[in-house]
């Protein structure tokens, strides 16, 4: 996967997609707005499914999209960060029309788009992916104007790898806290992944180097795996503090260096911050967020508020599904057949989804849990699922690990063709 | 270096403990695996050991008979098929031939892959995942996929990955 670019014919400007005319051609169009692990996905499975009978539109505001999932790889030098990279070439040959801005508003009355050069965008179907954000003020001390001391290396790119060159640099035996978000939050088990992968890291460059996690949480995912696993890569190496030892109440002190933990002070070298997430920004000013998510209806994630429009991956509230990619592309085909289907009559199937997510505990030890989901009373409602277990043979775990990275490549493709 | 030759080498440095070795080769294959420096004295972090998907090696068994003639009469209904097959491609890739770690799934015939689905079902083979999606396909569902899959155009499947084909299988 290298890093690709648009191709200039395929992207469009604000001004071209001015909205009566197009419209008034009569192919309904659709707006996606995010290119992420959900839009990108809804914007290919429309394009691809509807062969030209709708105008699909696609704004994100980056040429390049880092993926989150992987990313903990790249602290462990296991991945390269530019295995991570997918361009959006391939969603323009599928006819989809790349609007490379940012959405600034939503006007839902008049069902306009607003965009951050100037100019709107109208749409029949609009489709909000747009990721998560940050609360701010949610962890003591620390605003997003400190991720460049204190990362947070939560939406992949840059941010990630400015933790890994901090690890790097590390002094010998020095401490590297991480401090984990509140439930609900993108990829549960992926800042104890990080965890392990930072443990790996540090054992291979800096082996007297300690790892601290500070948790709001007194139980997080796969919690009994990591803890195994830790255990067994990297004895002695990470501590977890849950919120009776004092990691639900952290004041953080980028600018010296510091982390109180119930009353102590404690000195890092290298400070992870995830703090706690809400939908990002748009759904908010699409007024369609409730506690920070967006209530969606589990059939085809059309938002409580307005059937025209639909909200999917780490944005929505949408009931039991985890915020994974694996999860956003499962809903984004639902999304897109039932979007089809209401816009030009072709065959609606009823909806079904799916979750698996893996993670790396050390090199060729992986581990996965997953579910079925299916459309349920007022939300997505979670069916029969499975989870790796402690003591299984190594050869499993090193078959899982593998898969997981014939997964990165298998969906990678999936989302962005 | 196609499909079976990664296996073969991913199998035998595993088995030969050769981790570092292994890397070197599958990464050849599989160009965006990063292979690690290694680190002698940290060696749980210094190798990437891949391995094969363990149930490449199931036995087959008969789907039910129902479901055996429909797929032989060609009564699968492809396009429930085509949006049910979504689920698959998320892991299998959209050419329905992931690479090394999960089996391909587009050089199966028809019949094939339901009987790999019905092995699922009855935990005769391993993996948990597909246990799980295999148990809720309905017969009809199984035979709306395999029409599916036996439309999609022969250079998307046979000629991209070799096929993991279990011992006694029929073609
Ligand atoms: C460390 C880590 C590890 C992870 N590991 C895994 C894993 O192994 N497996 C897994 O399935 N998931 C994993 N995830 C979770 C996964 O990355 C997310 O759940 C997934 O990306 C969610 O998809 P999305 O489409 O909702 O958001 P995103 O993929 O974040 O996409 C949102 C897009 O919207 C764009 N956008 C935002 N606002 C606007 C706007 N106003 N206008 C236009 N565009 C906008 C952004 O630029 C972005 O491209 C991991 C996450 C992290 C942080």
């Amino acid at each position: 996967m290298k890093r690709r670019h648009f191709i200039g014919a395929a992207v469009a400007s604000a001004a071209a997609l001015g909205a009566p005319m197009l419209r008034a051609q009569g192919r309904p169009r659709v707006v996606v707005v995010g290119g992420g692990a959900g839009g990108a996905t809804v914007a290919r499975y429309l394009a691809k499914d509807s062969a030209g009978a709708l105008d699909v539109v696609l704004v994100e505001p980056n040429v390049v999209y880092s993926s989150c999932f992987f990313s903990n790889l790249t602290l462990a030098d296991l991945r390269s960060p530019e295995s991570l990279e997918h361009g959006y070439d391939r969603l323009g040959a599928f006819g989809i029309t790349l609007v490379h801005d940012r959405a600034t508003g939503v006007d839902r009355a008049r069902r306009e788009v607003t965009l951050g050069a100037g100019g709107v965008l109208a749409y029949d179907k609009l489709v909000l992916a747009p990721g998560i954000d940050f609360v701010p003020g949610s962890v003591t001390g620390w605003s997003e104007a400190d991720d460049e001391i204190f990362p947070h290396a939560y939406r992949g790119g840059a941010q990630v790898a400015l933790l890994r060159a901090q690890l790097g640099a590390m002094r010998p035996g020095g401490t590297f806290a991480l401090v984990a978000p509140p439930n609900p939050y993108r990829c549960p088990p992926g800042p104890y992944e990080r965890v392990s992968m930072v443990a790996c890291l540090l054992s291979r460059i800096n082996p007297t180097a300690k790892v601290l996690v500070l948790d709001p949480k007194p139980s997080f995912s796969k919690q009994a795996l990591f803890e195994d696993g830790w255990a067994r890569h990297y004895p002695g190496v990470v501590e977890w503090i849950g919120p009776d030892a004092g990691g639900a109440a952290v004041e953080v002190r980028p600018g010296v260096g510091e982390i109180v933990v119930a009353g102590a002070v404690l000195r890092v070298d290298v400070a992870n911050i995830i703090p706690a997430q809400k939908a990002g920004a748009i759904a908010d000013a699409a007024g369609l967020t409730e506690g920070g998510w967006v209530p969606v209806e589990p059939l085809a994630l059309a938002t409580k508020a307005d059937p025209a429009v639909h909200v999917l991956g780490d944005a929505a509230a949408q009931g039991d599904m985890p915020k994974s990619g694996f999860s956003a592309n499962s809903q984004a085909k639902v999304v897109a057949n039932a979007i089809r289907a209401e816009l030009t009559g072709s065959r609606a199937f009823p909806p079904r989804y799916a979750n698996t997510c893996w993670s790396a505990i050390a090199p060729g030890d992986g581990v996965k849990v997953g579910a079925t989901y299916s459309a349920g009373e007022g939300k997505i409602a979670a069916g029969a699922g499975f989870i790796s277990q402690a003591g299984e043979a190594a050869e499993l775990r090193a078959a899982t690990y593998a898969e997981s990275f014939a997964w990165y490549d298998a969906i990678s493709e999936d989302i962005f063709g | 270096m196609k499909l079976d030759q990664v296996l073969r080498v991913v199998r035998a440095c595993v088995g030969a403990g050769l981790a570092a070795a292994c890397v070197a080769s599958a990464a050849a294959a599989q160009t965006d695996v990063v292979p690690p420096e290694p680190a002698p004295d940290a060696p749980s972090c210094a190798g990437v050991p891949l391995a094969a998907s363990p149930d490449a090696e199931s036995p087959l068994v008969d789907p039910a008979k129902d479901l055996r003639s429909a797929i032989a009469d060609g009564r699968g209904d492809r396009d429930w098929g085509e949006w049910l097959a979504g689920e698959c491609l998320a892991c299998h890739g959209p050419h329905a031939v992931a690479g090394a770690g999960i089996p391909p799934l587009a050089p199966l015939g028809p019949m094939a892959f339901a009987s790999a689905l019905e092995e699922y079902r009855r935990h005769l083979r391993a993996d948990p995942g597909m246990r799980l999606l295999a148990s809720r396909l309905a017969p009809d569902e199984v035979a709306a996929l395999a029409a599916y899959f036996a439309s999609l155009p022969p250079e998307v499947g046979a000629g991209r990955g070799a096929v993991e084909t279990p011992e006694g299988a029929r073609p």
